[in-house]
């Protein structure tokens, strides 16, 4: 592994710092869960537009930044040592608009490529469903061909930014006959077609954040199928695969999660405790072994080699890593750890229990740290497969 | 050991408690409670003689044993049942017992701290100073406190909870934990207790706590057993899966450790009455030995029943949350894992090692 930059790489990496420097938002955008953050959310991302940084990872001909993967991890480590922003399109800049690239047609692209990049489109994701969760390819949302339409009927759950959301990429079942991978469909759906209806489901930490999503025959254009009906399956998983590329500068986030750590230990009067130190030192390394384990995949990525099953690895270790960096949050706030982070006496106000309770529901989300272990045991080591048993 | 209730009994105890908060404390009912409590619920309870249990009909208690008191502390928990129940049968009665007082009627809860100081003035008593963090000091009428003067004597008070000045705060399960100030409160009622009264309140509390995670903890276990019972994913309850049937099969062993050292602890209080020194001792050691193992199961415990129940645990619908996060507070409070711990490691340290064995199999 080469963990040395070029002349280019330092100089691209002071550029984008004074950029961020100059114009990243002084105050603390409201929430992206609100109308008022998805407004705030929205200027940053026009001012992110203008200045070609907005998905940097696309090629330049569909209006990306064309950057390689060095450049895009020194970008997201500038990024997050900046405190800049959550990005408000993530899904689309991320996941939709890549899948678009790779598998639309022309005019696909140029439908939807361009409001993605401005942000005037926003997306979200229809994967998820009450019956099918861990079990992707148990999805029952049904599809229909009617004439130029398909017509949708069933329950997506789980969808973030839905409230807010214009678009939905979504996994249906077009064929119910066929086999249960050969018989999905990926197909893009306008939020505002009769017969969608949301029910906002409220989080364990009391924020609105999901939804689920109810079609009854909701007529969608087949103009707007991604690839070939059928072949669904495969669209998505590239989609989930987009996923692997992106992150390589969050070991960033973690340090700055850790050097919080200190300083919540010194607000507490515990800096000088043996038991806490130890704890701060173990998450500490941790996070550098994550650091050099990215810049590691990002030189392997850039030198045109691939990443598979092994990126179950790099998602394993974070959510778990994240899950210990907050228990060690916990220990250290001691009997004021009970306290609702806006109490009175509370230290805890950087949302300690916010980004606890979050880092639990990161070793489930995007695959659960059991299917991970899974994926690792049979397709890194080789190990017998799991019996399987199918739902259909 | 000895237990004053036979198992059938507190059986049939804990089955009255359950029907009563089967019907009258739904998960609605917890989640509307939050940053407050429940007085119907309370009334429900008192009328069926469950708020006074385990204190003495001479004392104003509707009598029976303290493990008793435990089993309907226990079954009130595995409701998340939003009352001072566990405030008001352990500390609060603890020390009107310990300080001569009539249990009065309602909810109580007990202050007590290093910053609450009293002093002598005019014959009567003041006391001044703070304790952070008293549960739901905001809804009792009355407030039990026991304070020092400096200089090794105690006092215990009954007073209206009108007289201090209350700063709101919640934990993270959204009951109330107010910061209480006295400047210059005078009592309704007082009197002088035995040293290390101040000291009883933390222990009752942890005693408390201890029961209390428990019982949350065999609730979380149920809903774990069922909800991987019956979520079927690749064609199977997920249950059948090792990966998962393991994280829940550890679950149920932490529940077993936790109720017993609980169990123990309040036959140990129990049997050490208030006089006896060695009793109390054991006492002591039996309810530091408690609370260190709940504290430190209840963080592990919570996080294998958000795992097994994936994001359907992170809704504010299921009731999963209204336990785990009452395990996340409580095991902080009243002294966390790391305090007691400490407390029965210098015990032992203290005592030698020719008394190690001896102590273990005491305790």
């Amino acid at each position: 592994m080469d963990l040395t930059y070029t002349a280019t790489e330092h100089e691209f990496r002071a550029e984008v710092r004074d950029w961020l420097a100059a114009n990243t938002p002084t105050e603390v955008l409201p929430p992206i869960y609100t109308a008022a953050g998805v407004a705030a959310h929205r200027v940053w991302e026009r001012t992110m537009f203008d200045a070609g940084y907005s998905a940097l990872h696309w090629p330049r001909e569909h209006g990306g930044g064309g950057a390689g993967l060095i450049e895009q991890a020194i970008f997201g480590e500038e990024y997050l040592r900046a405190g800049a922003p959550m990005r408000l399109n993530r899904l689309a800049l991320g996941l939709a608009g890549p899948t678009v690239i790779q598998f639309g047609t022309d005019e696909q692209r140029r439908q939807w490529l361009p409001a993605m990049l401005s942000c005037d489109d926003l997306w979200c994701q229809g994967f998820s469903e009450p019956e099918a969760g861990s079990d992707l390819a148990g999805l029952r949302t049904r599809a229909e061909r009617d004439g130029d339409d398909f017509v949708l009927n069933g329950q997506k759950t789980w969808t973030s930014m839905s409230a807010f959301a214009n678009w939905m990429f979504a996994m249906v079942r077009s064929d119910p006959d066929s086999s249960r991978h050969r018989s999905i469909t990926f197909i893009m759906v306008p939020m505002d077609t009769p017969g969608i209806e949301l029910r906002p489901i409220r989080q364990l930490h009391g924020e609105p954040g999901f939804a689920e999503v109810f079609f009854t025959d909701v007529r969608v254009s087949a103009t707007n199928v991604i690839g070939e009906v059928g072949e669904g399956w495969s669209v998505a998983m590239a989609t989930l695969g987009f996923e692997r590329g992106t992150g390589l500068g969050d070991h960033v986030r973690f340090a700055r999660d850790v050097a919080d750590l200190v300083e919540l230990a010194r607000r507490a009067g515990v800096a000088d405790d043996p038991v806490v130190r130890d704890e701060i030192a173990a998450r500490w390394v941790e996070v550098q072994q994550f650091r050099r384990h990215m810049q590691r995949t990002a030189t392997r990525l850039a030198a045109g080699g691939t990443i598979g099953p092994e990126a179950s690895m790099t998602k394993l270790f974070w959510s778990e890593m994240e899950a210990r960096i907050f228990e060690t949050a916990l220990k250290i706030l001691g009997p004021l750890a009970e306290l609702a982070d806006d109490a009175p006496d509370s230290l805890a106000d950087r949302g300690f229990h916010r980004r606890y309770w979050h880092s639990r529901a990161s070793r489930i989300f995007a695959g659960t740290s059991e299917v991970q272990r899974n994926i690792i045991s049979e397709r890194v080591l080789g190990l017998p497969r799991e019996p399987r048993w199918t739902s259909s | 050991m000895n237990d004053h209730t036979g198992d059938d009994e507190r059986e049939l105890l804990r089955r009255t408690v359950a029907a009563i908060l089967t019907d009258h404390c739904p998960p609605e009912l917890v989640g509307a409670s939050e940053g407050g409590w429940s007085e119907p619920l309370w009334k429900r309870l008192a009328e069926a003689g469950l708020t006074a249990l385990g204190v003495p009909e001479s004392a104003g208690g509707s009598g029976g044993a303290l493990t008793d008191a435990a089993a309907v502390v226990r079954a009130a928990a595995s409701y998340a049942a939003p009352l001072p129940l566990a405030e008001t049968l352990f500390p609060a009665a603890a020390i009107c017992v310990r300080a001569g007082f009539d249990l009065p009627d309602g909810p109580l809860t007990a202050a007590a701290g290093p910053d609450l100081t009293y002093s002598r003035r005019d014959g009567g008593v003041r006391f001044e100073g703070t304790v952070a963090r008293v549960p739901y000091a905001r809804v009792v009428d009355q407030i039990l406190v026991v304070a020092t003067d400096g200089q090794g004597g105690e006092v215990a008070a009954l007073v209206d909870r009108a007289a201090f000045t209350l700063a709101g705060s919640d934990n993270l399960a959204g009951e109330p934990r107010d910061r209480l100030t006295a400047d210059g409160v005078t009592p309704v009622e007082v009197a002088e207790v035995a040293p290390g009264s101040v000291e009883l309140v933390r222990e009752q509390g942890a005693l408390a706590r201890s029961v209390q995670i428990a019982g949350a903890l065999g609730e979380v276990l149920d809903l774990c057993v069922r909800y991987t019972g019956e979520r079927v994913q690749f064609g199977r309850p997920i249950g059948k899966f090792q990966a998962v049937a393991h994280l829940v099969a550890r679950l149920a062993a932490m529940v077993t450790s936790v109720e017993a050292a609980a169990h123990a602890a309040v036959l140990a209080q129990a049997a050490g009455g208030h006089d006896d020194p060695a009793a109390r001792e054991a006492a002591r050691l039996a309810v530091a030995a408690a609370k260190t193992q709940a504290s430190a199961t209840a963080g592990l415990g919570a996080r294998i029943a958000h795992q097994v129940h994936g994001t359907i645990g992170f809704t504010q619908e299921y009731r999963l949350h209204h336990l785990t996060r009452r395990l996340w507070s409580w095991r902080e409070e009243y002294g966390c894992d790391e305090h007691w711990s400490a407390v029965l490691g210098a015990h032992v340290i203290n005592q030698g090692a020719d008394e190690l064995w001896p102590t273990m199999t005491r305790v």
